[in-house]
């Protein structure tokens, strides 16, 4: 297997692409990223390896009730740190994560949270399309907060501004 | 075909964080250099309103140094996860934002989290900002804040 620029630039496209799924995407968007064997392996929730896209996809329905948009929101999966290279027929690639959102606990408070970790993705192109063989999700550490909104700016108006119809 | 894709992706991807190095140590004039002329910018996290062309987006920009800009320290808006999809001369962009500064006034770091949505135009070969909306989730303050790290003690061979 040969890296080009240009196929580089493209993976990390799709590797984006299946990080933004993974948190605001349905579950059959999130799924459609892996391969029907592909294997999903969340390391920090401590359980079983997920397998095949069934699973996975039930995986990410699961997620999705368990933490409605009432109980968690505004999650990021920010992936950056790329370090990509050839492994066999495939592609390994190791990339950070930076996590961030907000959760109600069960008293009612909201708390930000903020979490490093990391990926470790085996992609494969099939059919013309990459897809994830496997993905393992590591979690280094959470940091919670208390949020709060900025000040407004008070950017006066002028010739050029316009209030957005309600 | 594929290989002008790429580039397109790598020059939107420049555009991006360009405009972060821009917003963070550049003039009001820097950053609306990035947009086109007939562009509108979307703050959403300032209010229900847009701006419309380049003079104004200028104007905003330099309220935004004067207001914001000028009362905090060590600014740094970085962007990833950049969702990119060329057609032509028009592009989208969905990227995750997440910022740091602190505050002159109580000396606490603040991390802020966010979202940029663009609409993107080629003209004369460059990658501008036809749309540009600024979403912010939330800010999180630390008041453990220090500006000055520790020194390590590292003590190299004096050069003679």
């Amino acid at each position: 297997m040969e890296l080009n620029s240009a196929v580089i630039t493209l993976l990390k496209q799709r590797i984006c692409q299946s990080w933004s799924d993974h948190d605001t995407g349905t579950p059959e968007e999130a799924t459609a990223h892996y391969a029907a064997e592909g294997r999903l392996n969340p390391i920090f929730d401590n359980s079983e390896v997920v397998v095949g896209r069934d699973q996975i996809y039930s995986w990410f329905q699961f997620q999705r009730n368990k933490f409605s948009a009432l109980e968690r929101w505004d999650f990021q999966h920010r992936v950056m740190s790329f370090h990509i290279q050839p492994h066999e027929q495939m592609v390994l690639c190791h990339s950070h994560l930076f996590t961030s959102g907000q959760k109600r606990e069960e008293s009612g408070r909201v708390r930000t949270f903020m979490v490093p970790g990391n990926s470790r993705d085996l992609w494969m192109e099939l059919n013309g399309a990459w897809k994830i063989v496997s993905r393992e999700i590591q979690v280094a550490f959470a940091a919670y907060g208390d949020p709060s909104k900025p000040t407004p700016l008070g950017f006066p108006t002028g010739g050029g501004r316009f209030e957005k119809e309600s | 075909m594929e290989n002008s894709i790429a580039q397109d992706v790598c020059d939107i991807e420049n555009l991006i964080t360009e405009y972060c190095h821009r917003l963070d140590r550049g003039s009001a004039g820097d950053v609306v250099d990035l947009f086109t002329d007939d562009a509108t910018l979307v703050p959403e996290f300032d209010g229900e309103y847009e701006v419309h062309g380049r003079a104004e987006i200028k104007r905003f920009f330099q309220h935004y140094h004067d207001h914001f800009r000028a009362n905090v320290r060590h600014l740094q808006h970085m962007t990833n996860t950049s969702k990119i999809q060329v057609s032509g001369d028009i592009a989208s962009a969905h990227s995750y934002l997440l910022a740091t500064f602190v505050s002159a006034e109580t000396g606490s770091g603040v991390t802020v989290t966010g979202t940029y949505i663009d609409a993107l135009k080629k003209e004369r070969r460059q990658w501008k900002f036809f749309r540009r909306t600024i979403q912010v989730h939330f800010a999180s303050t630390h008041s453990d804040t220090i500006e000055q790290l520790e020194p390590m003690g590292f003590e190299g061979e004096s050069s003679s």
